[in-house]
């Protein structure tokens, strides 16, 4: 099945493709079943499944498990795309001038916010400032495209290997609606393929709220 | 075969000689021999016996009965003469010696065509023309000749040369035996020895009892030959021979004698020593001309040249010499009959009981080694009938009784009566059993508080039980009905600890944590009966049953002595310089042993309770000691340590009376039967209980069980009965008096056999290698797995020399098997971190022990150079492709160059990020890369600069490699696998990334195959193809506990895994097992494979390293 007969992967594909995950998460914002103050760490953590899911870095625990404090993430020098600005912002922000960070000890107080206006200036200078009606029809796309990815998840797609290319589209969304884990949640990827760690919206809280 | 037990100096119905009566024929001897007739000699009974198990006749010569001590001790002198001739077509083979009733036995070859003096006597050697008789004369005499050719030259003079001791075949064929009074002349000459031989044959000088020398053995051959001329013998006495030759030269059979006959005859025959020929390689030219001469035809037998003996001759051999007293040339016998085969049964068994006897292996080791050699092609039930031999020396491994306990996370506690008749188990759950040892059967179940239970003590009257629960709980039960007889509740603290005086009705509560006093209960009571001085945190402490001595030990490392009784402190000592770990204590009050806590004590310490002072220092151990006993008699302890050696020491004395090896894993639970017993049970964190016998050392039996598991083990003060508490049930085992498994003799070949089976297997070695260099390697290697069908000679030198350059023509294929062909001893705690093969195969190099880099000879496995420098362990050591230098790394943060031909150092480059971890040098020999805590150095080797730093890596560097066209590094760390580019230092990819908690090794095939596993999942190793950075599969096996070692083996696309249970061969690209091999002893902490594939080295725990030898079969059966 190709991209464009799967209708599924073709919505995720078009939404990828025109903004970043920090664009769509600043949008889908109040729809997000989060808490407010962990709905920002759930875009960013969708931000990096995303850049993940693209080649530009991936995440391990490294020598031992300390949980979300301890999950690490490396850059990869040989990515498939470039990055977009708001990506550069956000990599530069987490890893500065290193290769391999502790994602929770990334806690760089103004970085954030400075991240977080970014984005909104980026959405409203595309037209999906707030009460515009676009950012409405943005909203509704992608609570549609997380009902679509929950019945999914419901319906049988379970296995990674059922539909790799969907499920590969799916990662970031998959995090950005909470759906990455559960009783009912979107493929894990093979691990030596691809490895998003469940705790990783939680190390990006820490490095955003906690002072360690 | 039987397995009769008999042999090797371990049986026999009648072990005293005299009371071993003759045999008759009909007898069956053993189950093994049947005895068909006998024939009186000098030295003693020959008989004609059935060999059962071969189908065959042999000749059983025994010294008689009846003579003494001094014939038996001359049978064994020719015994040994006999085993050591070796093996000649013209001397009578020996197949081997075995004690049978007391008496030393030779089991020879059987020549059913009687001696030449029954030809003489009785005219058939006579039959026939002048010509035919004079033709059959000189043949005797030729190959007579040529077997006293061969008894000499191997040091041996015969000393007894007559007709009656040379037999004679049906195909004429003559053998020379009866070396009853032979004897090395090298070491007889110049001393003066009694006469021994036979009047008619004895030379002048043997008769004067004068030094003998081949000359004499000429005399007497010479005076046979005269006596088959002549007919008879006609002179009183050898000296006088020469007359008679004189006299007699033209009567007798042949009537006139040739003439160049006599001359050589009376030249033979000459008086004095010197005037004769001066050995029979004089005499055997002219014997060979006057054939030709009088036959008209050139004589029709090729000179024999002497038999190579092969494994099984030589593992026969190994018998007869260890059945002789001589242990140490038995050894060496069994070492070259596993030369030969590295994988023939009998020698294995032979060989490996003899070290499980001496305590040199453990059994488990015995019955890996058998179960290769079944892997290797041996017949299963022979190898299944070895494993019984060896099952009932040892006794089953089949608990005698065993009872299952709730699985939880801690395992339950036991403990025996007095008298062994019952054993108490407390289960975690609360739930208690007495046990009749005897029947295997429950006697009553019990409960007591809903709380892991953490001592169990019986006292001395066999009558009550006490255990105190984790909780500190405390209470006493009747053993006989089960009845609370008494106790205290629980005070609830975390680290509270019980020690209970059994007999003295007292519980001792101290605190390992807190400041809280040490109080003593009576059981019988509820409250306190008083608190003690002693205030925590108390780290130890130990009484005795009657409450006499009471040990403290505090966090300084010293211990107060109490009596509990009058409630004094005795003394106070300061004993370790860290917190003490562990206290036991003789029963009797007269000794305590105490370990320290940490990395940096690796003592144990005897305090002498009576007077007060620490006694002893028990030092040895190379790791901490991990576990603890003192037998019941209080006379001796016992030590386990955390690198698998146990130490029994004698506590009077303060010295170590036995080290005892064979475990793999820290020691963590031990117990101790009376001194006088002799008995030890130890048990590791990989799941082995091990028996011990400490008069010999040995381990009697292994008990596998389930790893990372900590089993308490006991034994009970008889050393009749052991116990191990495990996770999920309690086992016990009966010690008993079991049966002697018999050394396995082989069924031996003649001279004559092993002669042709060599010429064969030579003609077809070079058939093959001809037909490998017209380039026809398919019937190459037909030829050669003819070769290797012949008996002796499947794993020969030779044949796998020859196979080993056919096979590589076509690649290595299916993957047969691997055998330990050297190796190259070590000691225990001495461990090698890396080690390497130069890319010409001539050294093995190898990182440590220690802080030295040592240099082998591929080859012989002989110590060429030791490397110093390094000022800490060394860690990583590799040749350049040149094999001229060594480039080695470790703790001390260094990297060093070594000339190999010199063994100096040319360059030493400081590497300031700590530890060199790793080391690796690049195909063009230019670069050496050094990888330590999260960075890669590279230096140029010629000129020693620093080329790049390769920074930024996740935690340590674990292993570096250069991909297939060497143009990049492959750097693993603990959480990825980068790719470099050498020429700018730059990382171009992550091909591997790892998520767990590390990646613990990592290894390139030729095919570009990257091989990786991590923590904690050992059981999966991970495969990349590095050109296109697929995942390609995961290699999966059987999970086990240990290291994990990893190397490719270089030219193919194959490669090695070593773990604790076993060494792998895969081919990572397709995903397969090749094969496998059981672990050598010791397990493989480092794996390499030598560049032309055809080894692989490991070493081990044990220190030690091993080549071994790849069988590889022709062609990959599945491409």
């Amino acid at each position: 099945m190709t991209s464009i007969d799967n209708p599924l992967r073709a919505e995720m594909t078009a939404l990828s493709n025109r903004h970043s995950m920090l664009e769509l998460g600043g949008a889908f914002v109040p729809a997000m079943v989060e808490e407010s103050w962990g709905s920002y760490a759930r875009v960013v953590a969708a931000q990096l499944a995303s850049l993940a899911s693209r080649g530009h870095l991936w995440f391990f625990y490294g020598g031992e498990y300390g949980g979300p404090r301890g999950l690490q993430a490396g850059l990869l020098p040989d990515p498939a795309d470039d990055l977009r600005s708001d990506e550069r912002q956000l990599v530069d922000l987490l890893f500065g001038d290193a290769r391999t960070i502790r994602i929770a000890q990334r806690n760089r107080g103004y970085g954030w916010d400075d991240l977080a206006a970014g984005v909104r200036g980026a959405l409203r200078e595309q037209g999906l400032g707030w009460l515009r009606r676009d950012r409405y029809r943005l909203i509704r796309r992608l609570m549609s495209l997380r009902k679509s990815m929950c019945d999914r998840t419901r319906s049988g797609l379970r296995q990674w290997g059922d539909d790799p290319e969907l499920c590969r589209a799916g990662v970031p969304f998959a995090v950005l609606f909470n759906i990455d884990t559960g009783a009912y949640h979107w493929p894990q990827a093979p691990e030596e393929e691809l490895w998003v760690p469940s705790m990783l919206s939680w190390a990006c809280d820490m490095a955003m709220v906690d002072p360690r | 075969m039987t397995d009769a037990p008999e042999t090797n100096g371990q049986t026999t119905a009648a072990s005293d000689p005299l009371d071993a009566a003759e045999w008759r024929a009909g007898d069956r001897i053993l189950d093994q021999y049947e005895i068909i007739g006998s024939r009186r000699g000098g030295m003693g009974i020959v008989y004609r016996a059935r060999h059962l198990g071969w189908g065959i006749d042999v000749a059983v010569k025994r010294p008689q009965p009846h003579r003494g001590d001094i014939d038996t001790r001359q049978f064994v002198h020719e015994a040994r003469t006999w085993v050591g001739l070796g093996l000649h077509p013209n001397v009578c083979h020996c197949h081997y010696v075995r004690t049978i009733d007391g008496l030393p036995s030779i089991v020879a070859e059987y020549v059913d065509m009687g001696c030449l003096a029954d030809w003489i006597r009785d005219g058939r050697l006579y039959q026939g023309d002048r010509r035919q008789v004079l033709a059959r004369v000189l043949d005797i005499a030729i190959q007579t000749a040529r077997g006293l050719e061969h008894a000499h030259a191997n040091g041996v003079l015969h000393r007894d040369v007559k007709p009656a001791n040379i037999l004679i075949e049906a195909d004429h064929t003559v053998k020379l035996c009866d070396f009853g009074i032979a004897g090395a002349y090298r070491s007889a000459s110049g001393t003066n020895r009694a006469y021994r031989g036979t009047r008619h044959y004895a030379s002048p000088e043997q008769a004067a009892g004068e030094p003998l020398g081949p000359a004499s053995d000429l005399w007497s051959f010479a005076v046979s030959v005269l006596e088959m001329v002549v007919g008879g013998v006609t002179w009183l006495a050898g000296p006088a021979a020469g007359l008679a030759l004189t006299e007699r030269r033209s009567e007798g059979p042949l009537g006139a004698v040739p003439e160049a006959l006599t001359d050589l005859l009376s030249r033979c025959l000459a008086w004095k020593p010197d005037r004769r020929p001066g050995d029979m390689s004089e005499v055997l030219p002219a014997l060979l001309a006057l054939f030709a001469a009088e036959a008209g035809r050139p004589y029709p037998r090729t000179p024999p040249a002497p038999a190579r003996p092969r494994a099984d001759e030589l593992n026969n051999r190994a018998l007869s010499l260890l059945d002789l007293g001589r242990p140490d040339e038995a050894r060496d016998a069994f070492d070259e009959a596993l030369a030969a085969d590295p994988r023939h049964l009998e020698a294995s068994f032979n060989r490996g009981l003899l070290r499980w006897r001496a305590g040199e292996a453990t059994d488990d080791v015995l019955v890996a080694d058998l179960r290769a050699a079944q892997a290797n092609g041996a017949e299963p039930t022979r190898v299944r009938h070895f494993i019984d031999l060896v099952e009932r020396e040892r006794g089953p491994s089949s608990p005698w009784f065993s009872t299952s306990v709730t699985r939880e996370l801690l395992q339950p506690e036991a403990a025996l009566s007095p008298d062994s008749a019952l054993l108490v188990i407390g289960e975690s759950t609360g739930k208690f059993r007495s046990i009749d040892t005897e029947a295997g059967t429950a006697v009553r179940t019990w409960f007591g508080p809903d709380d892991p239970v953490r001592v169990i003590r019986v006292d001395s009257t066999g009558r009550h039980v006490f255990a105190a629960s984790i909780r500190g709980a405390v209470n006493c039960w009747e053993l006989a009905t089960g009845l609370r007889q008494g106790g205290k509740g629980g005070t609830g603290a975390i680290d509270s600890r019980i020690c209970v005086a059994a007999d003295a009705r007292l519980a001792i509560e101290t605190f390992s944590m807190t400041r809280r006093r040490a109080r003593v209960w009576r059981i019988d009571r509820s409250r306190p009966a008083h608190r003690l001085a002693v205030t925590g945190p108390t780290t130890a402490a130990a009484v005795t049953p009657d409450a006499r001595w009471a040990l403290f030990a505090d966090e300084s490392g010293g211990v107060a002595a109490w009596d509990l009784i009058e409630r004094r402190r005795r003394f106070a000592l300061r004993v370790h310089d860290h917190p003490i770990d562990d206290i036991a204590i003789d029963p009797h009050g007269r000794y305590a042993v105490t370990t320290a806590e940490g990395f940096e004590d690796y003592t144990a310490r005897v305090l002498d309770l009576r007077e007060g002072r620490l006694a002893a220092v028990l030092a040895g151990h190379r790791a901490p000691v991990s576990a603890l006993a003192v037998s019941p008699d209080g006379t001796i302890a016992l030590t386990g340590c955390g690198d698998g050696t146990v130490r029994i020491w004698d506590l009077a004395e303060g010295v170590c009376l036995r080290l005892l090896t064979g475990h793999t894993d820290t020691v963590v639970s031990a117990d101790l039967a009376d001194a006088a017993r002799g008995i030890a049970v130890t048990a590791d964190t990989a799941g082995a209980t091990r028996i011990w016998e400490l008069a010999s050392g040995r381990c009697l039996r292994t008990v596998s069980g389930e790893a990372a598991t900590i089993s308490k083990v006991l034994v009970s003060a008889t050393g009749r009965l052991v116990v191990r508490a495990g996770r999920g049930a309690v086992d016990a085992w009966k010690l008993t008096a079991s049966g002697t498994a018999p050394f396995q003799p082989c069924r031996s070949r003649t001279a004559i056999e092993l002669s042709d089976t060599d010429a064969l297997v030579g003609g077809l070695i070079r058939e093959a290698l001809q037909s490998n260099e017209k380039g026809d390697v398919e019937r190459a290697l037909t030829i050669l797995q003819t070769a290797r069908s012949q008996p002796g000679h499947e794993r020969t030198a030779e044949i796998m020399a020859a196979w080993h350059r056919v096979v590589p023509a076509t690649g290595p294929g299916a993957f047969r098997t691997a055998w330990v062909s050297r190796l190259i001893p070590g000691s225990d705690g001495d461990r090698v971190n890396d080690i390497c093969v130069t890319p010409d195969g001539a050294h093995v190099l190898t990182a440590g022990p220690g802080n030295a880099v040592r240099v082998h000879a591929f080859d012989s496995g002989e110590l060429e150079a030791e490397l110093t420098g390094h000022t800490d362990t060394v860690l990583a050591v590799r040749a350049d492709p040149t094999g001229r230098f060594a480039i080695t790394g470790g703790l001390d943060g260094t990297v060093r160059v070594w000339d190999l031909r010199s063994g100096e150092q040319v360059r030493l480059l400081t590497e300031p990020h700590g530890s060199v971890l790793t080391v690796c040098v690049t195909p063009d020999g230019l670069v050496a890369a050094a990888g330590s805590e999260a960075t890669v150095r590279l230096w140029d080797l010629a000129t020693g600069s620093l080329v790049h730093s390769l920074a930024d890596h996740f935690g340590r560097v674990v292993a570096l490699s250069t991909t297939p066209d060497g143009r990049d590094l492959l750097v693993a760390d603990t959480a990825s696998v980068s790719r470099w580019d050498l020429s700018t230092g730059r990382c171009t990819s992550v091909p591997e990334r790892l998520t767990g908690i590390g990646l613990a090794a990592a290894a390139v095939t030729a095919d570009g195959m990257l091989l990786t596993f991590e923590f904690p999942d050992r059981a999966k190793v991970r495969v990349r193809d590095l050109s296109t950075a697929r995942f390609v599969g995961l290699l999966e096996h059987s999970r086990s506990a240990g290291h994990l070692s990893m190397a490719a083996i270089p030219g193919t696309a194959y490669a090695l895994t070593a773990e604790s249970d076993a060494v792998r061969v895969w081919h990572p690209a397709h995903g397969r097992l090749l094969g496998q091999i059981d672990s050598p002893p010791g397990g493989a902490r480092a794996i390499a494979a030598s560049p032309d594939g055809q080894h692989f080295l490991t070493a081990g725990d044990d220190g030690a390293i091993r080549i071994w030898t790849i069988d590889w079969g022709s062609a990959d059966p599945q491409g």
